[in-house]
């Protein structure tokens, strides 16, 4: 196998990425999320995230997704890492569904459901084995690709690259240097309460260089850090390169991490970091909070409810920020949703000031 | 070298290939993702051999295409119609399902009564398949077993339950892990064995914090160098235990249930800069927050979360007005049924919705 031909980019008729550029999007079975998405939902030939904390809706929303694409009669792979599909549910939204106006007539499910594709990917170096054979193939092969679900990316990553915790002292000591340079800075006061430090008793220097404490490695060797950083970087570019090639939407579902902030306690922050963003045409981050007065609960919402009873309304709404879109129309807003079983249906869309916009961004790991 | 993967997929790599990677620190991804001549050169080993063995690890490592008719979920029962209900099945098999909850709220009566639904015949929602018990803290209660089976017999009296009421216990296979050397050992090396010999269908795991707390102690409140690596290490092994339990239960097409202890939740007031903080985020994964009376944290933190499928908890809630304690079992979250919270009661029958009458 020739190795230059994995860095060739794909070449196709540039008629065919317009086509697809036009095309209706794969729809979430929102109207606020098509639109946060660009307007009709998921597109084809990019690559959108979704991030998110367990029980957020990450699957949920993979799934109205699929079942859109499924209904359009796209094919779909659904790349599982360590949960299997909730096929039971994605049947429910199929026959829910909407027809789209690309069919003609209704489609029994089974039939429908015979244009999905299950891999099974335990292991983070057989979702890489996988992606790269879709890449080499011939297009012809899966020539009908309209999505590819990847649920979820970070367990198979944090799997792959165990947490060094030498990396943890040294990310604890730039994050202190950090903090130490943006207290100085007058736009970024209002983020900082001022608590008391407590002060590290661990081994990093008070030097103000960006060595990791590995620094002492031969060159030859990469500490953990920066292993994982190169990998995710290889499967941004993996995924750009079969996206583009089958004019196929790619949605991947990650999960949060906690990173300690001195003095504020432990943060969640996305798995994935800046060498895997860089190709992310969209990241939609999922979060829970009680909601404030400006949400207005309908009372066929309120009185809707199955045979078990949850307390408390907070339970049952969920929140998303468009962190990174690829058309930016939405980036001031805060989308609401009530949980349904048919997914996640709008509630209200929140406009929030910069200020609190910039508070609420969630850190992004190096 | 992550010699795991290569193990779940079968592939044996020559000894002299595995201390070279081992002592240039190769992994598998590396193999897969760096340039050979890269490969070659760091490991003195010649091109063409390490573009054919490169070709060897590809296409044992290409996974199948599945269709979804070959992928139905199943459940066995829990023994209660309703719980099975709210739950969209029953337990599931090819799934991790925790239940977490204060010692008292019924973890280990649910776990024993699920080793004996498992056992049931198809016809009434088990498997007939046997259980394994591990456990870390004080073993099988055996007595309880006995007794819950011959309940389970009288709940199904139209079909042959006499074996079962009798030798509930031939078909639960235990095993005591008293540390956390121990534990990893027996999951990753006896547990294989025996789920290769006897057809089990139940993987019950109570608790499975027990020897992480005992062993690797750290505080949130006083992070210091030791305890920040302890928490990387115990995510570390708690990510693997995870991804071991995982594969035994898609081989075998069994469940597994994982018992997990609980601390009390430190309610904290926020403003605005709170929003993400891990408190206030983990009210919604935790299974209680600061509207619960007495709420609680499973143990084990976020690594273990991001690695739970489905999340249950059990409340023992006193209530003031009758003073009398109120269970609720709670599903935090799942991928296969909503969340939702049941009214339930622990008897000499076991555990069991509570039904409006009573």
């Amino acid at each position: 196998m020739n190795s230059s031909s994995q860095h060739r980019l794909a070449t196709q008729p540039a008629i065919r990425a317009f086509e697809a550029f036009r095309a209706p999007g794969f729809s979430f079975n929102s109207n606020n999320l098509d639109n946060a998405f660009g307007g009709t939902g998921l597109k084809r030939g990019q690559i959108s995230e979704i991030c998110g904390p367990s029980g957020s809706g990450k699957t949920t929303l993979a799934l109205n997704v699929a079942a859109s694409a499924l209904s359009a009669g796209y094919k779909v792979i659904w790349i599982e890492t360590c949960q299997r599909i909730p096929l039971e549910r994605l049947k429910y939204m199929l026959s829910c569904q909407v027809q789209s106006s690309q069919a003609e007539e209704v489609e029994p499910t089974e039939d429908v459901l015979s244009l999905l594709e299950i891999v099974h990917v335990p292991h983070l170096a057989q979702l890489v084995v996988f992606i790269q054979q879709m890449n080499l193939q011939k297009k012809i092969e899966d020539e009908n690709l309209g999505l590819v679900v990847i649920d979820n990316l970070s367990t198979a990553i944090q799997l792959a690259f165990p947490t060094n915790p030498d990396d943890y002292h040294a990310a604890r000591a730039r994050s202190e240097r950090r903090r130490t340079q943006s207290l100085s800075s007058a736009s970024n006061k209002e983020n900082i309460s001022p608590l008391k430090r407590t002060p590290v008793t661990g081994t990093t220097t008070e030097s103000s260089s960006s060595h990791t404490v590995n620094s002492s490695f031969p060159k030859a060797r990469e500490s953990m850090k920066l292993r994982k950083k190169r990998v995710e970087g290889e499967l941004s570019s993996m995924l750009s390169r079969m996206a583009s090639f089958y004019q196929a939407a790619v949605l991947v579902t990650t999960q949060l991490t906690s990173k300690i902030e001195p003095g504020a306690g432990a943060k969640m922050t996305p798995f994935l970091g800046r060498a895997w963003t860089s190709s992310l045409a969209n990241r939609l981050i999922l979060y829970f909070r009680h909601p404030t007065s400006e949400i207005r609960i309908p009372d066929d919402v309120r009185r809707d409810s199955s045979a078990h009873i949850s307390t408390g309304d907070h339970r049952k709404l969920r929140y998303g920020y468009m962190a990174k879109q690829a058309t930016p129309n939405a980036s001031d807003r805060e989308l609401v949703f009530y949980v349904r079983p048919t997914g996640l249906q709008d509630l209200q869309v929140i406009s929030i000031s910069s200020s609190q916009r910039r508070k609420r961004i969630l850190s992004e790991v190096d | 070298m992550d010699s795991w993967t290569l193990r779940s997929i079968d592939f044996v790599l020559a000894d002299e290939y595995m201390q070279v990677f081992e002592r240039e620190r190769i992994t598998t991804i590396d193999l897969l993702t760096l340039e050979p001549t890269v490969i070659s050169e760091r490991c003195q080993i010649k091109l063409e051999e390490v573009q054919n063995l490169i070709e060897q690890l590809k296409k044992a490592l290409l996974p199948q295409r599945i269709t979804p008719d070959a992928r139905e979920t199943h459940f066995f029962t829990t023994g209660d119609t309703e719980i099975d209900k709210a739950l969209h099945g029953g337990i599931a098999l090819d799934h991790i399902t925790e239940i977490s909850g204060e010692s008292g709220s019924g973890k280990s009566q649910f776990c024993i009564q699920l080793c004996l639904t498992v056992q049931l015949p198809k016809s009434v929602g088990g498997l007939d398949r046997a259980a394994v018990f591990i456990s870390t803290e004080s073993g099988l209660e055996t007595r309880r077993l006995f007794q819950l089976a011959k309940f389970l017999s009288l709940q199904y009296p139209n079909d042959d339950l006499s074996y079962l009421s009798r030798h509930p216990g031939d078909r639960v296979y235990t095993i005591l892990c008293p540390d956390l050397e121990s534990q990893e050992h027996i999951i990753e090396y006896q547990l294989p064995i025996l789920m290769q010999r006897v057809n089990i269908g139940l993987i019950v795991l109570d608790s499975v914090a027990a020897n992480y707390r005992a062993e690797l102690r750290y505080s949130r409140n006083h992070p210091n160098a030791s305890s920040l690596g302890n928490i990387a290490t115990r995510g570390n092994q708690l990510a693997k235990l995870a991804s071991n339990l995982r594969e035994l239960a898609h081989k075998h097409n069994a469940a597994v249930v994982i018992a997990n202890q609980v601390s009390d939740r430190v309610s904290r007031s926020y403003d605005q800069i709170g929003l993400f903080s891990l408190d206030y985020q983990s009210q919604w994964f935790n299974g209680w927050d600061d509207t619960d009376i007495d709420p609680k944290t499973p143990s084990l933190g976020l690594v273990w979360t991001n690695n739970v499928t489905t999340r249950l908890a059990l409340l023992k809630r006193p209530n003031s007005a009758t003073r009398k304690s109120l269970r609720k079992l709670r599903i935090v979250y799942s991928p296969i049924a909503p969340t939702s919270e049941i009214d339930i009661a622990i008897t000499l029958e076991g555990l069991h919705t509570v039904s409006e009458d009573t």
